[in-house]
């Protein structure tokens, strides 16, 4: 990959920072019409998906926290907070380590990104309110994040593709 | 798409669905009727089903410290001799793992085997 001079790095990951806490601020307008807490699309994941494949894991990883607590400090609260940093970590690292193998597509990374977002809120989830009733949710938590996991995927590769042009991305 | 990609993602898909059919299956298990347990001081002192209609009283060395009543699925306090009467303002009860508790008579009612509780807890 080319190397891109320090500003223009800077203004990139800014922009991407700014495309996800927008993609997250209009996920949390969508109302949810399945009634299960915790499952999401994921919208945000575009961003970090794209910020992986473009900038690399430390970078990407950047951009998710930061994301993360302006969403928090913005339109979140103390508990989603909680939930999201489960979520996020778990599936920040997934991806990761599924994007290093170099054996995987980015719709599958983006699909296990999914998934285990949701699994990292379920998991939290577990551990703040203490209820074995959450595990019920199990699987259409894995259900919905392949889906939502599979759609941002294919957006993400879709854009990389565009990006390519601008960015001169080799 | 490579071939990678499409064995995680049926297997993804694989486990999203065999443990689908866990938690139906464990559903299906429990779908024992309702039913309330009352102990006090630790004591079991009998388990009523929620399907009966019936009254309960609770004996002591008077006539009775609280009386139970089971009406349409759901079980109440409906009196009891205690000064503050906390039991029996509380409301019906019929979710598994619901409880009435008397403290003053160390009455407790507890609901086994019940629908589960509904969610008290979200995220966005």
């Amino acid at each position: 990959m080319k190397e891109y001079s320090r500003t223009k790095q800077v203004a990139m990951m800014g922009m991407l920072v700014g495309v996800a806490l927008v993609l997250s601020y209009i996920e949390a307008m969508i109302p949810i019409p399945m009634g299960i807490p915790g499952a999401k699309i994921g919208l945000a994941n575009l961003a970090i998906v794209v910020a992986l494949y473009l900038f690399g894991e430390k970078k990407a990883f950047g951009i998710a926290i930061i994301r993360l607590l302006l969403v928090a400090f913005t339109f979140g609260n103390v508990a989603a907070f909680l939930y999201s940093l489960g979520g996020m970590l778990l599936s920040f690292f997934t991806m990761a380590i599924l994007r290093k193998t170099g054996k995987f597509s980015i719709v599958s990374v983006s699909c296990m990104g999914g998934v285990m977002h949701n699994m990292g809120q379920l998991v939290m989830a577990f551990f703040i309110l203490q209820t074995q009733v959450l595990w019920t949710y199990l699987p259409v938590l894995i259900l919905t994040g392949v889906i939502s996991g599979v759609v941002i995927g294919i957006l993400g590769g879709i854009l990389m593709e565009r990006l390519k042009g601008i960015w001169r991305i080799s | 798409m490579k071939k990678n990609d499409l064995i995680l993602m049926s297997i993804v898909v694989l486990i999203g669905l065999f443990s689908f059919g866990i938690v139906k299956w464990t559903q299906l298990q429990s779908t024992k009727e309702p039913i309330a347990q009352i102990t006090m001081d630790g004591k079991i002192i009998g388990t009523y089903s929620l399907s009966e209609n019936q009254i309960i009283y609770i004996p002591s060395k008077e006539k009775w410290t609280n009386q139970f009543e089971i009406k349409d699925g759901v079980i109440y306090m409906l009196e009891a001799n205690c000064p503050d009467e906390i039991c029996v303002h509380h409301k019906p009860i019929s979710k598994n793992g619901e409880t009435i508790v008397c403290l003053p008579n160390k009455v407790v009612v507890v609901i086994k085997n019940g629908i589960e509780r509904e969610v008290d807890g979200g995220t966005q």
